[in-house]
């Protein structure tokens, strides 16, 4: 009896109750505590970064609103136990925080699962959105998911090539180096490997240890580089797994790593994959490396230091495979903050966003995680700017030809793991086919996500 | 007669008195809620296709038998299940057993002091966290490490070129250490004078183990199979700290399976239809060990 009564208390909590509607119990005299959950290990350079950020806010918000309270709410870990572990939250609307920072990527799905309100009442008023208007349109269309607004960006990553002067000097490529095909750029690196520098010619991201992130900064730039940029079709629904623009990102993998050019599979396969270029730059090991903007701000902190990176490294947009328009291409990801549809304050929490998208917390946030700022009024300022030029402004410069990832896409992390896995393959064996490769993305879509989910361009 | 029924009810027989449920409720209570209710919930929701973000994940529906129909053409999923029976077999059956015994064997006939100090040598990486093991043979196979070094190979990442053996031999290195407890006990708890009649009558040292010995042990044996089975079909640190399941697919065991599908492609209901696999193949291995038990020494 009694323990039919617990089951079914539990039943009932699991279950999670609908009646909990937001919008019938407005509280919203700018009173009460919410909960913002973030990551504290993730977003920022260093730990330490983080806490003195949140905290700010956390001040900030306080003195502004004298009769609320924030309560922070910071997790470890990966972006992917971030995501998690507050999966988990939003299964029960009272344990549901009101406002969420989260990749970008991850917005779609939230909104699938009806978590989240609609901020467009707040982004159409220029008094209560003053930075809405300095976001380029990419950036606002990166959230909005049947033509409304779910969250705002709080800053952006995107790819470029870094690479070495002197080692490229060394090896009889003048600088500044403009690449204009992947030509140009096997055309540098064999020029590095055959001068006879005992260096890595060219870091080309494989494999999965770095799970999505790895993806994003790594072999997805090329695929959005090649002469078909299209990982998932809109207007069929389907995933590509196989299209002559594949077909050359394998090709190039297969140059790379058959001749010797790329890195080794134990850094290429570390789980701290994505960090291992900025050590191996800095360390002047490494001559090219397809990287993300925050390799920059990495130099500026104090444990991968390197005062003079401005001088002795440079940083260009990643050419398309032929030259083709636009020229240059690479992935855009980002975080986000969205305001949960469960919230008993949702004024209040709209107030969170406001100071957090402030220019002073933006240009703070932008340099200490090595972010491009999603405001064009920040990106173009001078505390940005000169935090870690010249870097910063090449980045900002990408921006217009970047693009997001499908990645709202229920079938998204199995791409990743299937791109992720066919270049491993080709970096583990080079005599691997780039059929075989394509067989390895093909095969891993259709048995994740269905043989009529797949298609070829 | 009058004498019997003053005795109460009859002691030689089962009885249950329902007044003893009440004392029984809360343990009962506690079981069913924290055991019996969570498995069989996990049970439904292994046919179900709940997410754990997404459409799905609110709005999930009873699927009947669809996960079990996408489990058998799914090529990772048997993939995964040969990899987890190579494991269970080849790190902990075999390689545990045999060298948990013969270390267990050299110990016993070694002086003390030396038994003292390769024993505690062994338990040390027993005791080490799995984190720590993991970073230690993830270094000593890598391209330029230990490894390469004493087979002359810089140039080879044995996580790479032979990742299966490497994450076993890991494996069988951490966990040694158990089965050579549970034999250590097992041998001096053995009865001496069966012992020492079977050195008295000529029998030699093989035949001691293979007819007295091993025979007596027998008990000890099926228990230490049951547990180090039970213990390695769930491992997931270790090889997850190692190698992430791959590269590729190569070291995805059903737990990392498990685990890849329920939280980096969000597939709930699948990921819990794998874990009861699992179970399955546990509740398979143990069956047989306890069959084997059985049978007459």
């Amino acid at each position: 009896m009694l323990l039919t009564f617990v089951s079914t208390a539990m039943l009932a909590a699991c279950g999670g109750s609908s009646s909990n509607n937001p919008s019938t119990n407005l509280n919203d005299d700018m009173k009460g505590t919410i909960t913002v959950a973030y990551s504290t290990t993730y977003v920022f350079d260093s730990d330490d970064q983080s806490v003195i950020w949140w905290d700010k806010v956390k001040k900030e918000f306080e003195q502004q609103y004298p009769n609320a309270k924030l309560n922070l709410q910071g997790f470890n870990g990966t972006d992917v136990d971030l995501v998690n572990k507050v999966a988990l939250e939003y299964k029960n609307p009272s344990t549901t925080p009101d406002v969420f920072m989260l990749p970008t990527g991850y917005v779609g799905q939230w909104v699938a699962s009806d978590y989240l309100l609609p901020l467009d009442s707040f982004v159409s008023d220029s008094s209560k959105a003053p930075f809405w208007g300095s976001f380029p349109k990419v950036i606002q269309d990166e959230s909005k998911i049947d033509g409304k607004v779910f969250a705002v960006n709080t800053g952006e990553n995107n790819s470029a090539i870094y690479y070495n002067n002197a080692m490229l000097q060394k090896a009889g490529i003048s600088v500044p180096w403009q690449p204009k095909n992947w030509d140009d750029l096997l055309k540098a690196a064999r020029a590095v490997k055959s001068s006879g520098q005992s260096v890595v010619a060219f870091w080309a991201p494989a494999g999965t240890s770095a799970g999505a992130g790895g993806v994003l900064q790594g072999s997805a730039n090329m695929v959005y580089a090649s002469s078909t940029p299209t990982i998932y079709d809109y207007n069929k629904k389907k995933w590509v797994v196989d299209s002559p623009g594949l077909r050359e990102v394998m090709q190039f993998y297969k140059s790379v790593y058959s001749e010797h050019l790329g890195g080794s599979t134990s850094d290429l396969f570390s789980p701290k994959a994505v960090g291992r270029p900025v050590v191996l730059l800095k360390d002047h090991q490494m001559a090219i490396a397809i990287g993300s903007n925050w390799f920059a701000d990495a130099w500026t902190e104090q444990n991968r230091h390197w005062a003079t990176a401005a001088q002795e490294a440079s940083a260009v947009p990643i050419p398309t495979s032929k030259g083709q328009a636009p020229g240059t291409a690479s992935t855009l990801g980002g975080w986000a903050v969205a305001v949960s549809k469960a919230t008993k304050h949702p004024q209040l929490s709209w107030g969170l966003l406001k100071i957090i998208e402030s220019d002073d917390n933006q240009v703070f946030i932008a340099n200490r995680a090595g972010f491009v700022p999603p405001s064009q009024t920040v990106a173009k300022s001078s505390g940005f700017l000169d935090f870690a030029p010249p870097f910063n402004k090449a980045f900002g410069d990408a921006l217009p030809n970047s693009k997001p990832m499908p990645s709202e896409q229920e079938g998204y992390p199995a791409w990743v793991q299937g791109i992720g896995q066919a270049t491993g393959q080709i970096a583990t064996n080079p005599n691997t086919s780039v059929d075989q490769a394509i067989k390895i993305l093909s095969d891993t879509m259709s048995n994740q996500v269905g043989a009529d989910k797949v298609e070829k361009l | 007669m009058a004498v019997a029924a003053g005795l109460g009810p009859r002691l030689d027989r089962e009885r249950f008195q329902w007044s003893s449920l009440v004392m029984l409720s809360p343990a009962l209570v506690l079981l069913g809620v924290l055991f019996v209710f969570p498995v069989l919930y996990a049970c439904y929701l292994g046919f179900t296709n709940l997410a754990l973000v997404g459409s799905r994940s609110r709005a999930y529906d009873f699927t009947g038998l669809d996960n079990i129909t996408r489990m058998l053409g799914d090529y990772v999923f048997i993939k995964s299940s040969w990899l987890t029976i190579i494991f269970v077999v080849g790190s902990a059956i075999i390689g545990q057993t045999v060298l948990g015994m013969a270390l267990a064997i050299l110990l016993r006939n070694a002086l003390v002091s030396v038994s003292a100090v390769i024993g505690s040598i062994v338990i040390v990486a027993w005791v080490l966290p799995e984190i720590t093991v993991a970073l230690v043979w993830y270094a000593f196979s890598q391209a330029g490490g230990t490894l390469s070094i004493l087979l002359r190979q810089t140039d080879t990442n044995f996580l790479v070129a032979v990742p299966m053996l490497i994450v076993s031999l890991a494996n069988l290195w951490r966990n040694v250490a158990f089965s050579m407890l549970v034999f250590s006990a097992g041998l001096r708890n053995l009865p001496t004078e069966v012992l020492e009649a079977a050195e008295v009558e000529g029998a030699s040292v093989w035949r001691r183990y293979r007819l007295v010995i091993f025979p007596l042990l027998k008990p000890t044996i099926v228990t230490n199979l049951l547990l180090v089975t039970i213990l390695n079909l769930s491992e997931f640190t270790l090889i997850y700290a190692m190698t992430q399941g791959g590269p590729g697919i190569e070291t995805m065991t059903l737990p990392l399976y498990v685990y890849q599908e329920a939280f980096v492609f969000h597939q709930l209901g699948y990921g819990t239809a794998i874990s009861l696999v699992l179970v399955l193949i546990g509740a398979v291995f143990s069956l047989l060990f306890v069959r084997a038990s059985r049978s007459q020494v």
